[in-house]
């Protein structure tokens, strides 16, 4: 795996970043390796390729997925509409872009490919072969599952 | 939707932005408030044209000033704003074309908003930071 759990990793590194810019919200680990509940999921699943190649995908239960789209549109949203859902993809978008930005510096180039949303069920928590990233922030809780081998 | 905190400390680009939000909120509350999608759909158009015309006079205007200024990042900067202008043009077509489906808008809608965020919080405050530390306002 090319990327780290927690130290160094440059998508927990843009997660931080991008929550601070766009929400003015921190975020940090959540000490449990659980998954995101039970609730419906926001999946936004964005494909890199070069360097490094995978998937990194990205989980928001429907509670975080409404809290972020309140934040940033000072809209009330109660479902998991379009509207809603290309807010969350955009974000993981932009989270991947700047990843990828900061692993160039690492002498991997990587492109991301465009975000494929899913509202689903209840993430599991674990995938296999990934890093996994379970995150808090007061919006509410999401993880990451980062799954990617390099060119050898 | 505008909020204080996207100010990135120089005037006419910040009096440009709230104009820019403002007119993405008109757009946005038009397509999500209550109501049967054709009825609000006059209205949809209206505003999506009105901002859109505003997305390219507000970036036009934004690049001439770093041209005055000297800005070194100008190039990398033209190329976000024509690459999001593409896509703004892009989906405009697509709407006309295919009778404004609603998901196809809300979609977009979404989208838009967010990457303006981002944009004002991140790529435009990096032009504020070389302002203020070249001294070019």
């Amino acid at each position: 795996m090319a990327v780290q759990q927690w130290k160094d990793n440059p998508f927990f590194d843009a997660t931080k970043e991008v929550f601070q810019s766009m929400l003015d919200m921190e975020i940090s680990p959540l000490p449990e390796n659980g998954g995101t509940g039970r609730e419906e999921n926001v999946r936004v699943e964005i494909a890199l390729v070069g360097d490094l190649s995978g998937t990194v995908v990205y989980n928001f239960p429907k509670s975080t997925t409404l809290n972020i789209v309140k934040a940033l549109s000072g809209m009330d949203a109660d479902q998991l509409d379009e509207f809603a859902t290309s807010m969350l993809g955009e974000m993981a978008n932009i989270i991947s872009g700047n990843a990828v930005t900061a692993l160039s510096g690492q002498n991997y180039q990587c492109d991301i490919k465009p975000p494929q949303i899913t509202v689903g069920s209840a993430d599991s928590g674990k995938y296999c072969d990934s890093v996994d990233l379970q995150l808090r922030a007061p919006v509410g809780e999401m993880c990451e599952h980062i799954r990617l081998s390099s060119k050898s | 939707m505008w909020k204080e905190k996207y100010k990135i400390g120089i005037p006419l680009v910040d009096q440009q932005h709230k104009e820019l939000f403002d007119r993405v909120e008109e757009f946005i509350k038009a397509l999500r408030k209550p109501g049967d999608w054709t009825e609000k759909l006059p209205e949809v158009k209206k505003t999506l044209a009105f901002m859109q015309k505003y997305v390219v006079d507000h970036f036009a205007a934004e690049e001439a000033y770093q041209k005055k200024i000297g800005y070194p990042d100008l190039p990398a900067h033209h190329e976000i704003h024509k690459n999001f202008t593409d896509y703004v043009m892009r989906c405009a077509h697509d709407f006309e074309q295919e009778g404004y489906p609603e998901p196809e808008v809300q979609k977009f809608a979404g989208t838009l908003l967010a990457w303006l965020i981002n944009h004002v919080v991140a790529t435009d405050l990096k032009m504020s930071k070389y302002v203020k530390k070249e001294g070019a306002l």
